[in-house]
């Protein structure tokens, strides 16, 4: 039992004013003159020991009203009471809108069903209560704001294909909600509890308290198109045939009820540019191949997709792919023995059909060594090439550098370590740098300036320094930082055989990233092609974009990205796949989900009709003032049957005096 | 409901007796009061003040309805075909003592009496069986007492004799404690021939003496009629809350609530009023509870039972 105004209780103390004004009422002087003063004292007699225990009924009466009266006053609250009768919340709903949840239960997918659950939590809120909405892929769409805005906010939340961190986000906001004695704290997480989602820990506090609403689909097993490889790596020159694997994956119920059938034998077909180009025969668990014999030069699209099971999204696997037009690639700031290796790098890269050299203003990716006196690709607004910055061999040209990547925004600064002796590559991409020796290289050093969203240690070497950053320059566009010159005396990469292949990456992967891969996992950002013009998704029309910005794609499907360029590569065909942990139904238990979230006392709900019954954990109770006011008003009735009627005046007169 | 108040307040023009005394009670015309009382209360009774039944015959009159079918003159009857009555010349021997407790007690009326005590009460019953008794010749007297004799007017039959009584009761005043056994014995000393005594009192006596006292009267030959006068305020507690509550007479006084003895003190006044009246009637006395708000035709119909009785 709690109170609302517990201070009114000290009103009980005017008890003791019935009893002081009974015991003093003992003492009236009050009199009245009665003659039949014998048939009084006849009565009296007659009824002396009910008129006792008349007189201290009355006192208890009267006590009893007072402390009765106070009582009510102070608003007790007993039982545990309606969800809508709370402390004052602050209340954190997280909607799992990733791609698990477009899966069914009774027709309705699991989403539609968390966002009614979400609809009574506001429902259910109070004008005291302080309300946050977020999604794992939205973050938060409300923050302290009322219930009734979050229930609109809440119609615009949308079924996505990707994934996320529930317990990451519930976290972030969680942080962000201040702590006071006077309001509870309240998390609503609204999810079907797949493992995948739950990867990180949200280290809620223990004053949270956690409402799960645990939702099963229909059919809790799945299958999947969990992989998509083209082979040869993309680029991809004309002329050449295309290989493609497709992994297929099923995953069991996690109850145990129900699993996929993996020897059947099932249809796998290839779809490229939206048309069938093959069907094959495969089972679940095993790899399907297919291949595409020279493709026409210009961007592709491939889709391998089996028959529906389980979840949907993930019954099929996309990606793009364009043939015969390798990365433009340029050297700038000289040809000396900084780029000696590079230019050989990029000539048999040429060769094989994978970059073609250009001079440096035409091309897409610029390599600039810091040798004095050569020539700069000027910084221009709008899209700019991607620049791979090679630190100079001579120290004494690390100042120069440095105001090179000064003036191109970079938020770096090489500075000379000669302390570092014998170092190693740490494993990484390419795999065949890792162990590869660095014995000279400078320590990169962040400016203190704000970082891009995609800047990014590639590589690190032994003792955890960057190797390789990537990142996206405020001037200049993105930008690849190397800490040591590619040359054999500083590391034993040039004259090794991961030179091509890390040339290949910088050149056709990480400098133009969102592009070359030509797939991207539903829910991750990549960054647009520079001169990416316009976005069309599966079944919408184009929208203009921003060349190089970052762009996180939420729908699975088959994406073209338009380019402003000419001929025939003025498109690229993006695949935006789930991902796939996605796929997996696997579901977190009640122990995991303790160390995900918090210590915080936590119910998980198995039913949506129960939801409203667990929600609001710190209910003020039912409020018991109408039942004393009532019990108060029955010692008042009590009091005046037994006192009878207040009236003071004299009964009689008499003319001889002493009437009163 | 304005019909029947003009009604009322007709009746109560031609009808005095029939009023609430507490209205009717004017100290300075007692007289007047009592005449008219008197003179309303035998017009309802249809008979002559001046005309008995007892002794010789006088005269005829018509029948009306109501009158005593006893004395239908069934002669007249059978030569006239019309009814008559017999009326005779009334003869009286009775000797009437009104005996009047004018104690402290008497000297009480309560709120909803509005200072119309049982003195005055008895005052004017008093008053009205005196101007009854004195017309139909009786002879009658007049005693008050408290704790000891206050006023006594010997009874006679003369004209003057209301004058004197009326001014007696005029001049009366509660005072001192209840003794109604040596009054009674006082009258039964004076009064050597058998007669009537009518005793008002509130009965706020010693009991044992003043049932005594009754004995004796009654062994003396007396008739006796006890009109026992009670505030409603009396029969009933009104409702007083906490207090002292004193006896005027005694100066004795209990603490308590008027509100938790009501039905308690009910219950003693009903014991009390059963005890006088079964105390009287053993002894052959007759007993009658009057309140200070009953007309006042009551006391005197029950006084002209007992006279007629008397014959």
């Amino acid at each position: 039992m709690s109170f609302l105004f517990p201070w009114a209780l000290a009103l009980a103390g005017l008890a003791l004013v019935p009893l002081v004004l009974h015991l003093v009422r003992r003492d009236t002087d009050r009199r009245v003159a009665f003659p039949a003063l014998r048939y009084l004292v006849s009565a009296q007699r007659q009824s002396a020991r009910s008129m006792r225990i008349r007189d201290w009924l009355l006192v208890a009466c009267r006590i009893a009203l007072v402390v009765l009266l106070a009582a009510a006053a102070s608003r007790p609250l007993i039982g545990t009471g309606d969800a809508r009768s709370h402390l004052p919340t602050d209340l954190v709903v997280v909607v799992d809108n990733t791609a698990s949840m477009q899966r069914l239960a009774g027709g309705r997918s699991l989403m539609e069903i968390a966002r009614a659950a979400a609809d009574s939590s506001f429902s259910y809120a109070g004008p005291e209560d302080r309300v946050w909405l977020l999604t794992p892929l939205d973050g938060a769409l409300i923050a302290g704001g009322t219930a009734v805005e979050a229930a609109r906010l809440l119609r615009s939340i949308r079924l996505s294909d990707a994934g996320g961190s529930l317990p990451a986000s519930a976290g972030l906001t969680a942080a962000t909600v201040p702590h006071d004695e006077n309001r509870a704290r309240e998390l609503h997480l609204l999810t079907d509890l797949q493992e995948g989602s739950f990867r990180e820990s949200a280290g809620l506090a223990d004053d949270w308290a956690i409402r799960v609403l645990r939702l099963r689909p229909d059919e809790e097993w799945n299958a999947s198109v969990s992989a998509l490889e083209i082979g040869p790596s993309l680029p991809v020159p004309p002329g050449v045939t295309l290989t493609v694997t497709a992994t297929l994956d099923a995953f069991p119920d996690p109850a145990g009820e129900a699993e996929a059938d993996t020897i059947a034998e099932i249809e796998v077909r290839l779809l490229v540019d939206e048309r069938t180009a093959g069907i094959r025969s495969g089972r679940w668990g095993s790899d399907v191949v297919f291949a595409i014999p020279a493709p026409t030069p210009g961007p592709h699209a491939v889709r391998v997709e089996v028959d529906p099971a389980g979840l949907r999204s993930d019954d099929g696997r996309q990606v793009g792919f364009h043939v015969g037009f390798p990365a433009r690639v340029g050297l700038a700031g000289g040809a000396g023995r900084d780029a000696e290796f590079v230019g050989m790098a990029l000539e048999t890269l040429a060769d094989d059909g994978r970059a073609e050299l250009v001079p440096a203003e035409a091309a897409d990716v610029v390599f600039e060594t810091a040798a004095p006196g050569g020539e700069r690709i000027p910084v221009a607004a709008g899209a700019s090439p991607a620049r791979i910055l090679l630190p100079p061999s001579d120290p004494l040209s690390l100042p120069a550098f440095n105001e090179r990547l000064a003036r191109l925004g970079v938020p770096w600064v090489a500075e000379a370590d000669p302390a570092s002796g014998s170092l190693r590559l740490e494993s990484g991409e390419p795999e065949v740098l890792d162990g590869e020796a660095v014995s000279h290289r400078y320590l990169l050093v962040p400016r203190p300036s704000p970082a891009s969203p995609i800047d990014s240690v590639l590589l690190r070497t032994s003792d955890g320094e960057p190797w390789l950053v990537r990142g996206r320059a405020s001037v200049s566009g993105i930008y690849l930082l190397l800490a040591s010159p590619l040359h054999p005396e500083s590391t034993g990469v040039p004259a090794g055989a991961g030179m091509i292949e890390l040339i290949d990456a910088l050149v056709n992967r990480w400098s133009r990233p969102g592009d070359p891969a030509g797939a991207a996992t539903a829910g991750e950002e990549i960054i647009l092609p520079p001169r990416a013009d316009s976005l069309a998704g599966p079944g919408s029309p184009p929208v203009p974009v921003e060349g190089g910005s970052p762009w996180r794609p939420e729908i699975a499907g088959t994406w073209r990205i338009a380019l402003r360029s000419e001929g025939a590569r003025d498109s690229r065909f993006l695949g935006v796949n789930v991902p796939a942990a996605e796929s997996d139904p696997a579901t977190i238990g009640e122990a995991e989900l303790v160390r995900a979230l918090g210590p915080g006392p936590m119910v998980v709900i198995d039913s949506a009709g129960e939801w409203t019954a667990e929600i609001f954990a710190r209910r003020r109770g039912r409020d018991a003032s109408g039942l004393l006011l009532l019990a108060a008003l029955a010692a008042l009735v009590l009091e005046a049957w037994l006192a009878g009627p207040r009236d003071t005046r004299g009964i009689g007169t008499t003319r001889a005096g002493g009437g009163t | 409901m304005a019909v029947s108040g003009t009604l009322r307040a007709d009746g109560a023009r031609s009808r005095p007796d029939l009023l609430d005394p507490v209205f009717l009670y004017d100290p300075g015309r007692l007289e007047l009061i009592a005449r008219g009382v008197v003179e309303g209360f035998l017009i309802g009774l249809h008979r002559s003040p001046h005309r008995g039944f007892s002794v010789e015959f006088a005269e005829h009159r018509p029948y009306y309805p109501g009158d005593d079918i006893r004395f239908l003159d069934w002669r007249m009857y059978a030569r006239s075909d019309r009814w008559y009555l017999k009326q005779f010349e009334e003869e009286t021997n009775l000797r009437a003592y009104l005996v009047l407790d004018s104690s402290r007690s008497m000297d009480w009326a309560s709120e909803s009496m509005r200072g119309f005590s049982k003195l005055d009460y008895g005052r004017l019953l008093a008053a009205s069986l005196a101007t009854l008794l004195l017309r139909q010749g009786d002879a009658t007297g007049l005693l008050a007492f408290d704790d000891r004799v206050r006023v006594h007017v010997r009874p006679r039959a003369a004209r003057r004799q209301l004058s004197t009584i009326l001014g007696e009761l005029v001049r009366l005043e509660g005072q001192g404690l209840s003794e109604a056994g040596p009054a009674l014995r006082d009258v039964a000393i004076r009064m050597r021939r058998r007669g009537l005594i009518v005793l008002m009192s509130d009965l706020l006596v010693d009991p044992e003496g003043t049932r005594r006292a009754l004995h004796f009267l009654r062994h003396r030959g007396h008739e006796l009629l006890v009109l026992h006068l009670m505030d409603p305020g009396e029969r009933e507690l009104p409702a007083a809350g906490d207090a002292v509550y004193f006896d005027p007479e005694t100066g004795e006084e209990m603490r308590t609530s008027s509100a938790v003895l009501r039905g308690e003190y009910a219950e003693a006044v009903r014991s009390a009023i059963a005890g006088w009246r079964s105390e009287c009637r053993r002894m052959g006395a007759d007993y009658h509870l009057l309140t200070t708000e009953t007309p006042l035709n009551a006391g005197l119909g029950l006084f002209l039972q007992k006279r007629a009785r008397l014959g």
